[in-house]
C-alpha cells in the first residue's frame, strides 16, 4: 500500500493557460495500492487539474507529441518510456516534473514541472 | 536510477538529444547546442565581420535564445559584428503588448539596441483594427505579409546589413511540408535555403541560425538556462493550415526523432526538373518591393483594407491588377466577391 504522496506540479511556457492561469499547484495523490507511477499521474491531472482543451495535453495514454516532461529536472526521455517510470518512481520520488506542450499555433513551447514536496 | 552524461561521464543527464540520441548533462548541452550553431554559422559563412546584424524578436523562445546564443558566440569567437533587436509590433492588444514587454527586458539583459516598428505607423493599421475588418478567418495572411515587409522596413531604418531570425528545424520542416502539401514549388525550393540571396535594394538578406535547432532543445535551453521569455498563444485564430502539418510532424518525431531533419534533408536535396513555370521575380510597381506580380501582396491587402475589399488579396485577383494600378472603379460584380463576410 503506497502512502499519499504529495508533490508539487508546475506549468509553464504556456501550459499554464490550460490549467486557469496557475502554474505551481501543490497536490495530494490518494494512496493506492500500487505505487504511483507517470502514466497514472496524467490520468490524474487530466481529471483533476486540467480545465480547457485536454486535445492540447493529451494523446491516448501520454502527452501530446511535442509535449516535454521533466522529472527531477531531467528529460523523461532518458527514462526510455511511460511504463518504465514505474520503476523509476518507487526508488525515487519526484522531485520536479516539467511538461511542454506545444500549441495548436506553430509557436510557444509550453511545459509543466511537477516536483515532490521537501 | 539516474542516467549518466555520455559526454563527460561525470553529471547527470538532464536531456536526451533528439537529433544524435546523446544523453547529455546541462553544461554539455549548453556547449553542444552553442557549437552546432557556430558550426552552422561559419559552414554556411552567414556572417563577415564587422557587419551590423539584427536580430528579429518577438519575445518569444525562439528569439530569445537566438539573441542569447548570437551574443554568446559572437564575444567567444570574435565575430566582430555589431548586433541589435528589431521588433515589430503588430498592433495586438493582449498580445503583443506584453510580449514586447520581454523584448524590452531582453533589451537590458543582453545590452543591445531595440528597435520597434509597429503596423500602425508603417500601414496605418493595426492588427486590431484589421481584425474587425476582415474577421479571424484570413487575418494570419494580413499579419504574415505585412511582418515580413515590416521586418525589412525596420531593419532599413535601422541601416543593418543582415536579419536574422529564429526560425528553428520544425518551423523549416513544417514549411517543407505545406510546400508540398499546397504544390508550391517556388517557395518549395527555397524554403530550405539558409539565407537569402541578396537580390534587390528593398531587401535585406535574412539568415536562419537555428535552422538545424530542435524546437525540443531551444525550450530546454532557455527553460536551464532560465532565459526570460514570452510564451502566450496569439489571441487571434491560429494558423490551421500550419497547425496541421505541426501535428502531422509531431507525431512523426515521437515515433522517429529524426523525422524532422530528415524532411529538411530531403527538402535541400529537391532539384526541380528542366521546364516547370516559376513565377519571375519583379518589383511592385507601387513600393517598389520584390513582387511576382504587378502590385506586390502587402500593396493589394491594404488596397483592399483602404477600400473596404477585404477579400481583395486573399486568393487569386491578378486580373484586377491593372485596375487597381490605374485607379480604375471595379465593377459591382467584382466588389461584390470581395467585401467583408457579414457578421
Amino acid at each position: 500500500m503506497a502512502a499519499p504522496l504529495s508533490i508539487n506540479l508546475e506549468f509553464g511556457g504556456g501550459a499554464e493557460l490550460l490549467f486557469d492561469g496557475v502554474k505551481k499547484h501543490t497536490v495530494t495523490l490518494p494512496s493506492q495500492s500500487e505505487p504511483w507511477d507517470v502514466k497514472q499521474l496524467l490520468v490524474w491531472i487530466q481529471q483533476n487539474l486540467l480545465k480547457e482543451r485536454p486535445e492540447l495535453f493529451v494523446q491516448g495514454d501520454s502527452v501530446r507529441p511535442g509535449i516535454l516532461v521533466l522529472i527531477n529536472d531531467a528529460d523523461w526521455e532518458l527514462m526510455v518510456s511511460i511504463y518504465a517510470m514505474f520503476a523509476v518512481t518507487c526508488i525515487m520520488p519526484w522531485k520536479r516534473f516539467l511538461v511542454q506542450v506545444p500549441t495548436n499555433h506553430k509557436c510557444n513551447g509550453i511545459y509543466c514541472t511537477v516536483y515532490k514536496r521537501a | 536510477m539516474p542516467v549518466q552524461c555520455s559526454s563527460c561521464a561525470k553529471n547527470r543527464a538532464v536531456l536526451k538529444r533528439p537529433k544524435t540520441g546523446h544523453s547529455l548533462c546541462k553544461e554539455c548541452f549548453f556547449c553542444a547546442f552553442e557549437e552546432e550553431v557556430h558550426r552552422t554559422i561559419v559552414a554556411a559563412e552567414l556572417f563577415k565581420p564587422g557587419e551590423r546584424v539584427g536580430i528579429a524578436a518577438s519575445g518569444g523562445k525562439d528569439s530569445t535564445v537566438l539573441a542569447h546564443v548570437m551574443k554568446v558566440l559572437n564575444e567567444r569567437y570574435s565575430y566582430g559584428l555589431e548586433l541589435m533587436l528589431l521588433s515589430v509590433d503588430e498592433g495586438i492588444t493582449g498580445y503583443r503588448d506584453d510580449s514586447l514587454e520581454t523584448v524590452k527586458r531582453n533589451q537590458e539583459q543582453y545590452e543591445l539596441p531595440l528597435k520597434i516598428v509597429s503596423y500602425e505607423e508603417l500601414y496605418g493599421w493595426t492588427m486590431d483594427a484589421i481584425v474587425k475588418q476582415v474577421g479571424l478567418k484570413n487575418n494570419c495572411t494580413f499579419c504574415g505579409v505585412f511582418r515580413r515587409q515590416a521586418l525589412d522596413r525596420g531593419a532599413i531604418m535601422l541601416k543593418v546589413d543582415k536579419i536574422c531570425t529564429g526560425h528553428n528545424a520544425d518551423d523549416v520542416a513544417e514549411t517543407v511540408l505545406m510546400n508540398i502539401l499546397r504544390g508550391d514549388i517556388a517557395r518549395l525550393r527555397r524554403c530550405t535555403a539558409i539565407s537569402t540571396s541578396s537580390e534587390g535594394d528593398e531587401v535585406v538578406p535574412r539568415c536562419k541560425p537555428l535552422k538545424y535547432a530542435y524546437e525540443k532543445e531551444i525550450v530546454l535551453y532557455a527553460y536551464f538556462k532560465k532565459l526570460d521569455y514570452f510564451s502566450t498563444e496569439c489571441i487571434y485564430s491560429p494558423n490551421a493550415y500550419r497547425g496541421y502539418a505541426r501535428t502531422f510532424l509531431k507525431d512523426l518525431e515521437s515515433i522517429r526523432p529524426s523525422a524532422i531533419m530528415d524532411v529538411i534533408h530531403s527538402g535541400e536535396n529537391l532539384s526541380v526538373r528542366d521546364g516547370v513555370k516559376m513565377p519571375v521575380q519583379g518589383t511592385c510597381s507601387r513600393c517598389g518591393y520584390i513582387s511576382s506580380q504587378a502590385l506586390c501582396k502587402a500593396c493589394v491587402l491594404l488596397e483592399g483594407l483602404n477600400r473596404g475589399l477585404p477579400k481583395l488579396g486573399i486568393g487569386k485577383h491578378h486580373r484586377l491588377h491593372g485596375k487597381l494600378l490605374s485607379q480604375e472603379p471595379l465593377t459591382e460584380k467584382e466588389e461584390k466577391k470581395l467585401k467583408p463576410p457579414e457578421f
